[in-house]
């Protein structure tokens, strides 16, 4: 229970008026749940998060093939930048700005990872792909459904050869469809992390980092 | 760049994605099969074909872009329930195709569903993005003079 500041009287709860002496009573007006503006998002170390999970799981053997389930670990990896990024939002939302671009980031450091760790594998199962070769061109040969440009692409993917013109090319690619989906991952988490804690709105102005 | 040019930025990107798919097989573009082939299976079973050649991508990836396109010149307000309805029958959908039978109009549907679904929130991301990096910038540049 309150009192009042001019004659100590106790105070009935949400009293606007003392009811001894008649002085209004001061009211703290209610916050929202705001943070510091000059608090600073922090991408970077998030991105990486991101990048680190969605580069490893998109060059490895086998793993890989879960980005044909429409780009599943670039999304995932968009995703784990935002979720990281939100940890730093103490009772705040994010925008959906700020999950795409978490998500941008973790899709370019995902490419820079992806092609790094391409080139060993490559390398490492060239010898294998050799010895192969005959088996996969006889597999070819009898599968004829697969014809034209989808051929020549399967066969130039299980060729040992590593150029800088294929790794460019892998990096460019990686670049172009990681950032992009993994942009897609950011902004869609940030819409389902946003509804769980109420309704979707726009978050207040503030400052980011220098990124 | 205001949100209107993110929007327009947007639409032509995924106009001109819609007709890469659509073009590579009537130029038999081999390096747009080879770039689609990082992000899609490309089983030809589970492909349109056109013009007697296959698509660089599969029935839902085609259907997801379609409806991302159409999405994007429909809706401008993003709903969270449509796209959880959108996501959860895709996903249902799948493992339908897994367990017990796989046709190719229920994937183009529910890819159709979750691409149009999706659009919204990227137009959104997308514009909220480029201001806030844009205002940032504009401020550096204003302080280092």
């Amino acid at each position: 229970m309150s009192q009042c500041k001019e004659c100590q009287a106790d105070l009935p709860e949400n009293a606007r008026f003392c009811h001894q002496c008649g002085a209004a009573v001061a009211t703290e007006p209610v916050v929202p749940a705001q943070v510091d503006p000059a608090t600073e998002l922090d991408f970077v170390r998030p991105a990486i998060a991101g990048g680190v999970f969605l580069g490893l799981l998109s060059s490895l053997p086998v793993l890989q093939a879960g980005n044909c389930l429409c780009c599943m670990w670039v999304i995932g990896g968009g995703s784990i930048a935002t979720y990281q990024l939100s940890r730093q939002q103490h009772g705040r939302r994010l925008g959906l700005g700020d999950g795409a671009f978490a998500g941008v980031l973790s899709g370019l450091f995902g490419a820079i990872i992806a092609t790094v760790v391409s080139i060993p594998i490559k390398l490492i199962s060239a010898r294998f792909l050799q010895s192969q070769q005959q088996s996969i061109e006889e597999m070819f040969r009898n599968m004829p459904e697969i014809e034209g440009p989808m051929r020549d692409i399967l066969m130039r993917m299980l060729s040992p050869e590593v150029s800088a013109l294929t790794v460019l090319a892998t990096f460019l690619s990686n670049l172009i469809f990681f950032a992009l989906f993994a942009m897609v991952g950011g902004i869609l988490t940030v819409a389902v992390l946003n509804k769980k804690g109420g309704d979707l709105q726009q978050p207040p102005p503030r400052q980011t980092s220098g990124f | 760049m205001t949100r209107t040019r993110s929007y327009r930025f947007v639409l032509a990107g995924s106009a001109l994605w819609c007709l890469t798919i659509i073009g590579a097989p009537l130029f038999s573009a081999q390096p747009i099969y080879e770039l689609f082939s990082r992000i899609c299976h490309q089983i030809p079973e589970r492909s349109w074909h056109l013009f007697g050649a296959q698509l660089p991508v599969c029935i839902r990836c085609t259907a997801i872009y379609a409806g991302f396109l159409f999405g994007t010149l429909m809706i401008r307000r993003p709903n969270l329930i449509f796209l959880k309805l959108a996501a959860t029958t895709t996903l249902v959908q799948f493992l339908i195709e897994i367990a017990v039978v796989d046709y190719s109009w229920p994937r183009a549907v529910t890819g159709l569903a979750l691409g149009f679904a999706v659009a919204p929130f990227v137009v959104q991301g997308f514009g909220e993005m480029l201001e806030k990096r844009l205002t940032r910038s504009s401020e550096v540049v204003r302080e280092s003079m």
